[in-house]
């Protein structure tokens, strides 16, 4: 009984010893044996990433609700599809909704779905700051931030990976691991947040997707700047998984002046805008 | 009563035989059965790799090292053994065989925040033993004939099961740490039925049935350490501990002048005290990746010796094993390795009767890898032999030549999802 006590004590005392720990192989790229070397992406990959991303949608939908409003989801959607056309990922269709919330926040689901709540939406003057969150959202797809993070591929379908899951139970624990990941990635969205380097990524990103579909890019800066200073429950999530506004503005800023983009010179579209917002109950 | 005990005392009833130091999955050995996919193929010289599921059991702080975000590895494989004892009756040789099929090993291991957990499964010792063999006479006996016929029949089937949870850690850039807990289980049943049939008609029978249950828990605790680059040196330590131990025994016994069975010893269970003492058990081991397509392993582990009047005096030992890798291209994988399986029994003394069997072992390994995108099969191989002595007749000082052979085959699969 002492020696089980000193074994329950051990293992307490490494879950709380190693907080501060940075675990990884990559510490230790040696260690990787050929055969691990990342493969090329295939279509049964993008398949598997739209498959994930749909539940990932569900699970969002289902937390919400869509803002039944069909004028302004196409707005969205037209507004979106302008910056698509853009995306380096040619293979995805991109779908853009609604959330029906008065939180302020956006969400990217891998495979393409972008969901903006009607929250942020209120708090929008212009329409290059809506292109300048779904483009920062769209960053997260095109970069394959969760897609990366929870290594969602496709399930092989050779003679031989299916001998392997027959030996090891594999189908099942494929399945298990799906659903695992969901999870995680809904974890991702709402509690954790995506690694900081994917958010600098994500904004550097929707700099130059705003300004090559005609957008101004600073209108992500001043959106940042208002609901910086929204406090309360409409922003907690976002306050939670995002970094500092001051950093990101600092950078988007510092984005715009490294690219020497002109903002003078690029639209905001402010009365569309104020034309589709009409439409909102 | 112990059935090294028991078997004695029947010895002393027996004029032909009762067999002694009864090999219970050969608890004379502690390497009988390779584990893990990799690892076996590499001859179990894995303490200083162990950044796969086989890790759990080996050396739980290299799946740190893991690469892939949850990984399951599970080991199906076929034994094969075989011992010859000569000239233990007339100039006649025993012969046990012992097969299994089993899955020795599945594990798995998944990363929860900064911390690895896992959890595996190992069959570290499984023998289902069989010698069924019938001598001709005429045999020489103290029961005034000689034997027409003698024949005996042994069952033996012994499995050792671990299971449970590990975690691991990075400590430092260069050191990371972990527990592997698993719960004990072993089973043994042993039957052994002997007939002696006298030519002035008379016969003599004697069956005897044991079974032992143990119970009890393993910690391994590893620390995996990288003082240069492309070099990890691991050191594990463990040992069983068993916290309820049962033998259940019966035996029934028909002298030869008797017309009907006489001794018949109804099913007792083991005192408290019968508690098997395991030794300590220390992995040192040392893993060199010079590329991406070659590793080299080599493993020592030293278990102490072991006092134990009831079960037997177990002596110290040194296991060596040394392993390699070598990918041919990105989807095949061959690996190699020697090991040694020391015996941990003394060695035999003339002028004592009922001694245990000392057997030192070697043997040799291999396996074939081919690697797709998230899975990966092993077809395996290992092949033991090794000579030594034994003293198979109860109550007798007699001690015979003996030879053992083996061979197992596995096919284990790996998955990463």
């Amino acid at each position: 009984m002492r020696r089980a006590s000193v074994l329950v004590f051990l293992l307490v005392l490494m879950s709380v010893a190693m907080p501060d720990a940075v675990m990884s192989a990559d510490d230790q790229p040696w260690r990787q044996r050929v055969s691990a070397a990342p493969p090329e992406m295939t279509s049964d990959d993008v398949t598997e990433e739209i498959r994930f991303g749909r539940e990932v949608a569900a699970r969002l939908l289902g937390r919400y609700g869509l803002y039944a409003n069909d004028p302004l989801t196409k707005y969205v959607n037209l507004v979106g599809q302008s910056l698509a056309a853009y995306s380096n990922r040619p293979e995805l269709k991109y779908h853009f909704a609604v959330l029906n919330t008065s939180e302020i926040n956006a969400y990217a689901a891998p495979g393409g779905y972008i969901f903006i709540t009607k929250g942020a939406i209120d708090k929008m003057q212009d329409e290059s700051e809506l292109a300048g969150v779904i483009a920062h959202e769209m960053g997260h797809i095109n970069g394959k931030h969760v897609v990366k993070e929870l290594d969602i591929k496709a399930t092989e379908g050779s003679a031989a990976a299916g001998l392997a899951r027959l030996i090891g139970g594999g189908t099942e624990s494929a399945r298990i691991a799906f659903s695992k990941a969901v999870d995680k990635a809904m974890d991702t969205l709402f509690t954790t947040g995506y690694k900081r380097e994917d958010e600098i990524e994500a904004d550097k990103g929707s700099v130059m997707q705003c300004a090559v579909a005609g957008y101004d890019p600073a209108g992500l800066i001043r959106y940042f700047e208002r609901i910086s200073a929204a406090k309360g429950k409409s922003t907690e999530v976002l306050d939670k998984t995002h970094p500092a506004y001051d950093a990101r503005i600092i950078l988007l800023k510092d984005s715009i002046t490294a690219a020497a983009i002109d903002t003078a010179a690029l639209k905001t579209y402010k009365e569309r805008f104020a034309e589709a917002m009409k439409t909102k109950k | 009563m112990s059935f090294r005990k028991f078997s004695a005392a029947m010895a002393m009833v027996f004029i032909l035989m009762v067999m002694t130091g009864v090999s219970t999955a050969d608890e004379f050995h502690y390497n009988n059965l390779l584990i893990g996919d990799r690892a076996t193929g590499m001859g179990g010289a894995y303490t200083g790799v162990s950044d796969d599921p086989s890790g759990l059991y080996y050396n739980p702080a290299g799946i740190v090292y893991t690469t892939g975000r949850n990984l399951s590895a599970s080991v199906n494989a076929y034994y094969n053994t075989k011992k010859e004892y000569k000239n233990v009756i007339g100039g006649n040789g025993w012969e046990r065989k012992a097969t299994s099929l089993l899955p020795n090993f599945f594990g798995i291991v998944q990363p929860l925040g900064k911390l690895k957990f896992g959890f595996s499964y190992a069959v570290p010792d499984s023998i289902k033993e069989d010698q069924d063999q019938t001598f001709a006479g005429p045999l020489p006996t103290a029961l005034g004939s000689p034997a027409n016929s003698y024949t005996i029949n042994f069952n033996n089937e012994d499995n050792t099961t671990l299971i449970g949870p590990s975690i691991a850690g990075e400590l430092t850039n260069s050191l990371s740490a972990g527990l592997t807990l698993y719960l004990y289980h072993r089973s043994n049943q042993t039957i052994l039925n002997q007939f002696i049939m006298l030519q002035d008609g008379r016969y003599e029978w004697q069956n005897q049935y044991i079974e032992k249950v143990e119970r009890g828990y393993k910690p391994v605790l590893g620390l995996m350490f990288t003082p240069a680059e492309k070099l990890s040196i691991g050191v594990s330590f463990a040992r069983i501990f068993i916290y309820n131990s049962s033998t259940t025994s019966q035996a029934t016994f028909k002298d030869a002048d008797a017309a009907t069975p006489d001794d018949v010893t109804p099913p007792t269970g083991g005192p408290p005290s019968e508690k098997r003492k395991y030794p300590y058990e220390l992995r040192i081991g040392a893993g060199y990746f010079p590329s991406s397509s070659l590793l080299v392993s080599a493993d020592a582990v030293y278990y102490t010796k072991v006092s134990d009047p009831v079960n037997g005096d177990r002596v110290d030992v040194l296991n060596l094993a040394i392993g390699t890798e070598y990918f041919l291209n990105k989807s095949w994988a061959l690996r190699g390795g020697i090991f040694s399986d020391m015996a941990n029994t003394p060695e035999l003394d003339p002028t004592r009767t009922n001694q245990d069997e000392k057997i030192d072992l070697y043997g040799v390994s291999m396996s074939i890898s081919n690697f797709s995108r998230n899975t990966s099969i092993t077809l395996g191989g290992s092949l033991t032999m090794g000579s030594g002595k034994a003293q198979i007749l109860g109550g007798s000082t007699e001690i015979q030549s003996v030879d053992q052979a083996g061979w197992m085959m596995f096919l284990s699969s790996s998955y990463a999802y």
